[in-house]
């Protein structure tokens, strides 16, 4: 069993101003087997915090535990961590199976215990019949499960991923997902995987960790976060496409946007929310998603007060659905319509704003309020 | 210093030379030798820490002409320096290993693996259709760190003609690795060649500058973003994960307080080399 406790982890490299941290206060508890992922674009602090879990990277304030033991100060080898790396490289003159053995060799494992891990770990990712082949000889898929091998053969308790899919191709990348969710399924690994993509965190994570400027934004289920951002950054961060937000004034009921080109009604259970918290005549933040804009006849018909008109700008026939890049005022958003309604650019349409599924960010803060 | 009173502590004469195993101190123009036996413990034990350990002299043809200018060894071809920088993590780290396992991640063996200090050097490689980009070498660090249990730094140096003062460029190519902050484990010359070329850190106007663009955190990131996405307000705008108008909004709020437009190209440039100037101060 292992359980990992990161409590007001923060990393400062010491070429940065005094009050420059790459990691900022972060606190994690992953439970035994867990599958965690780390998501936030380029230079959020995720690959700095993997690193500073394998042991990589210094600590700079805060304590890293495992199992209850703090590792801060432990060499790396000492953690019992495997690691897989977005940009992999194999030794080109080395067949497959010296490739997932080198490591081992290193460390001086007996040569039987070697060939024991070897096999197991091809028999897993179906590699036995190509141990004699080398790199130039694989696919890249092939490669990559190469790359999973070298640490599979490690059989630490716990495995690091650091956009290991980021490389491929977007074929190669759904199928090699499913791979490692299956992987994890066998191996019964804590596991900490980190990317940029958010279909990659929502399709793979038992809890996902959103992180912006070296801090986290939400911790939860990939259902959680979807469902209740935390903030502005998770709610547009999150889902595909992202969320549309408007700048909007609360009054008598109502929502209207800066330009006044909408106004929509406020469900009864969501404005008293909204009026206790103080938002009555000020500006709050709306955000919606795209889902949850319709151009059925049905809905505009059932909830007219739903509808805001606005004019198509794109539109982005995907096969089932359809993606509408409408304007409204000066505002563009994005909504997810039925195929059969793929509109021209310049149509004028009406689209109704499900706003049982709306969602509130203060406006200065931008934490959500409802 | 006193010859006398330095035969007198140590209780031997001082020699015309400094031969056999030992300790030898110059002592005027003649030799105070001291073996083990003349030392207590203590004494050994801190002649050994203050004693730097001996870094063996590399001889080989590229050793020796670029370092020691001697005669070129190539006079054909492309060539590149890769030089390295190697941080063990563990006390089991052993260079020669290491040295080994690099030499094969190329395809081809590269022309030579050059110790410059202990925990630095430099990979000589002949340009050929399978050399490795800075991609691929960022993998074969990455590899080589997992295995070793290290970190280590690359600086991929520009690909010259045999017929160039390569030992020159080698040596201008070494200055910029050992003074500059690398920005990543695998950089070249242009992803530094701002903070290496200008002395903005020092200078009071660049310093006011910079800490004007500095008071909002939001700044940096999107200076950064427009300057890499070349101006392009949309592009840069999905790489920050805000909407467009946001952008924009950000961009006329600097403006107006600042007079420096993001929309000029002139402006923008300005604004990235201070944030990154002052940056590697």
């Amino acid at each position: 069993m292992v359980e990992l406790s990161l409590r007001h982890i923060y990393k400062h490299y010491d070429n940065a101003d005094a009050d420059q941290y790459s990691v900022t206060d972060f606190n994690l508890e992953v439970k035994d087997r867990e599958f965690i992922v780390f998501v936030g674009p380029s230079g959020c602090g995720k690959s700095t915090t993997l690193r500073m879990i394998a042991g990589l990277e210094d600590i700079s304030k805060g304590e890293f535990l495992i199992d209850g033991r703090v590792v801060n100060d432990e060499a790396p080898k000492d953690r019992d961590i495997a690691m897989v790396f977005q940009n992999y490289a194999l030794y080109p003159h080395m067949t497959v199976y010296d490739n997932m053995a080198f490591g081992l060799k290193l460390r001086k494992y007996p040569k039987e215990d070697i060939d024991q891990r070897v096999q197991h770990a091809a028999k897993i990712l179906g590699l036995t019949e190509y141990l004699t082949r080398k790199p130039a000889a694989l696919s890249g898929g092939q490669r990559q499960r190469v790359a999973l091998g070298r640490a599979i053969v490690r059989d630490a308790p716990i495995f690091l991923m650091d956009e290991p899919l980021s490389n491929l191709d977007a074929k190669l990348r759904v199928s090699m997902r499913a791979e490692i969710a299956k992987l994890h399924q066998s191996l019964k690994t804590t596991t900490i995987y980190v990317t940029h993509d958010q279909t990659e965190a929502m399709t793979m994570a038992d809890r996902i960790v959103v992180m912006k400027d070296g801090k986290i934004q939400q911790v939860g289920t990939p259902q959680e976060v979807y469902d209740k951002p935390a903030n502005v950054f998770v709610g547009g961060f999150i889902g595909s496409p992202a969320m549309n937000f408007f700048k909007v004034t609360l009054h008598d009921g109502q929502i209207t946007d800066e330009g006044h080109n909408f106004t929509l009604q406020v469900p009864e259970g969501c404005l008293k929310v909204l009026v206790d918290k103080g938002y009555q005549d000020k500006k709050i933040i709306f955000g919606i998603r795209p889902e949850d804009i319709h151009s059925e006849p049905a809905f505009l018909a059932a909830f007219p007060n739903s509808v805001v008109e606005s004019e198509v700008v794109v539109s982005e026939l995907l096969g089932a659905d359809s993606q509408l890049y409408s304007r409204v005022g000066e505002t563009e958003f994005v909504s997810k319509v039925d195929a059969r309604d793929f509109m021209k650019p310049g149509a004028k349409v009406k689209m109704g704003f499900d706003i049982n599924k709306a969602h509130f960010f203060d406006l200065a803060s931008e934490l959500a309020v409802y | 210093m006193d010859e006398n009173k330095v035969q007198q502590l140590f209780e031997t004469k001082l020699s015309q030379d400094n031969k056999g195993e030992g300790w030898h101190f110059k002592v005027g123009d003649k030799w105070l030798n001291l073996t083990a036996e003349m030392l207590t413990n203590r004494e050994k034990m801190l002649l050994k820490l203050m004693q730097k350990p001996s870094f063996p002299v590399q001889h080989s043809p590229w050793a020796d002409y670029l370092l020691r200018r001697q005669k070129k060894p190539v006079s054909t071809g492309k060539f590149r320096f890769l030089q390295f920088k190697i941080k063990p993590l563990s006390q089991n780290f052993v260079m020669e290993t290491f040295l080994a396992a690099l030499k094969k991640m190329f395809v081809f063996p590269p022309e030579d693996v050059i110790l410059l200090a202990p925990n630095r050097g430099v990979v000589v490689e002949k340009i050929t259709p399978t050399s490795l980009t800075k991609e691929d070498l960022i993998g074969v660090m990455q590899t080589l760190e997992d295995d070793f249990e290290c970190q280590s730094r690359l600086f991929v140096g520009h690909s010259w003609e045999a017929g160039d003062d390569l030992a020159r460029l080698f040596k201008a190519e070494e200055k910029v690795f050992v003074t500059i902050r690398a920005p990543k484990k695998v950089f070249n010359f242009t992803a530094v060649s701002l903070d290496y070329f200008t002395n903005l850190d020092q200078d009071y106007l660049a310093q006011k500058y910079y800490a004007a663009l500095t008071q909002e955190q939001t700044l940096a990131p999107m200076i950064t973003a427009l300057y890499q996405h070349k101006g392009n307000i949309s592009s840069a705008a999905k790489a920050l994960y805000v909407h467009r108008n946001t952008l924009q909004y950000q961009i006329d709020k600097l403006a107006q307080e600042t007079g420096l437009n993001l929309r000029e190209m002139d402006d923008l440039v300005f604004c990235y080399l201070i944030l990154h100037a002052q940056h590697s101060a």
